[in-house]
């Protein structure tokens, strides 16, 4: 995609640049901190971040590694500051958990995701959704392409054994 | 292939992760071993439910923006806005809580429904805290017999 010169982004490359990359951004920040809301803000802030500097982007260097990796710094305060604050986990008393008898496969996902280290969740929401290759992963976590296959791996086997081991009826009709 | 090399690598083969040559091995090794197939059909499944989850959470994150955009060139408030004011909230009403507990001679308990939709405590300035669809996190403790001390963990304010 280039223009006459190198540096900048155009209103209208900014903006066709959003569209492609909205989702994938979220679904990052999601990931990472596992609450909608506050991934919501973090792709707000990324693009907010990047929309000011668009003038000075180079678009010879990676412009989208470049917005991830902002959208992860935004997540990582996120994160630190809810933990500054107060328990991570969400203490709400439960007076009649009917978990036994439905399974709530989303709850159920939900709670594997979380048991993952933070890296293992961020390379499982780069390669799984419409995704980037390892190659591209590796760029934007500064890691090399068989260390991403690697905890791509890990952290799928931990949700699968996480799953197996406290919901057994999960995979009862497969 | 062996079955256990195989099942270590089944989610990278669904995400496309693997070269040619492994994933020519591992769909040979598929055709004849039910009990990959079995183990494959439990990534999907597992596949299926991450991407469900992903895909509502990023629906719902749209549908609680005025555009559907995620994304506005303006300042919003924010996440470490509503962050501090929940600080606040929580500083606030844990001092609150102190004060109560402390002022009040241990004949003149708190009573705290334990429904929590309606929590009200007896002869204060706190009146009705009222928790909206668990967005506020709580950390309830039980300090006697029917007495509960209600810690409010910051949450939205949204
Ligand atoms: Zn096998």
């Amino acid at each position: 995609m280039r223009v006459k010169t190198d540096t900048g982004l155009s209103e209208l490359e900014f903006e066709k640049l959003f569209m492609e990359l909205e989702k994938m951004a979220f679904n990052f920040a999601y990931s990472i901190v596992l609450n909608s809301e506050d991934a919501k803000d973090a792709v707000q802030e990324g693009f907010l971040k990047l929309y000011r500097s668009k003038e000075k982007l180079d678009k010879n260097k990676n412009i989208k590694a470049y917005l991830f990796q902002i959208i992860k710094n935004v997540c990582f305060d996120i994160l630190r500051s809810k933990r500054n604050t107060q328990e991570i986990e969400n203490t709400t008393i439960k007076i009649n958990n009917s978990r036994e008898t439905e399974l709530d496969r989303k709850q159920i996902i939900k709670e594997a995701m979380n048991i993952l280290t933070t890296q293992e969740r961020m390379i499982i929401g780069l390669l799984m959704f419409e995704g980037f290759t390892s190659k591209e992963a590796g760029e934007i976590m500064n890691l090399s392409d068989s260390t991403i296959r690697n905890h791509f791996m890990n952290g799928r086997k931990k949700i699968k054994n996480f799953i197996l081991k406290n919901y057994p009826d999960y995979a009862r009709s497969l | 292939m062996k079955c256990k090399h195989v099942k270590e690598i089944l989610s990278l083969y669904l995400n496309n992760l693997l070269s040619d040559t492994e994933k020519n091995e591992v769909e040979q090794h598929l055709k004849n071993c039910p009990v990959c197939q079995r183990e494959l059909a439990i990534e999907k499944e597992i596949q299926n439910d991450l991407e469900m989850l992903f895909k509502e959470e990023y629906i719902k994150a749209k549908q609680n923006t005025h555009s559907g955009r995620l994304f506005k060139k303006t300042e919003t408030k924010g996440i470490f806005f509503r962050l501090g004011l929940a600080i606040a909230a929580t500083i606030l009403l844990t001092i609150s809580l102190a004060i109560l507990r402390t002022g009040a001679s241990r004949n003149n308990p708190y009573f705290i429904d334990t429904k929590i939709t309606n929590v009200s405590i007896k002869e204060t300035k706190i009146k009705d805290i009222k928790f909206i669809d668990e967005k506020l996190k709580t950390k309830v403790k039980k300090i006697g017999n029917n007495i509960f001390l209600v810690n409010i963990q910051g949450g939205r304010n949204d």
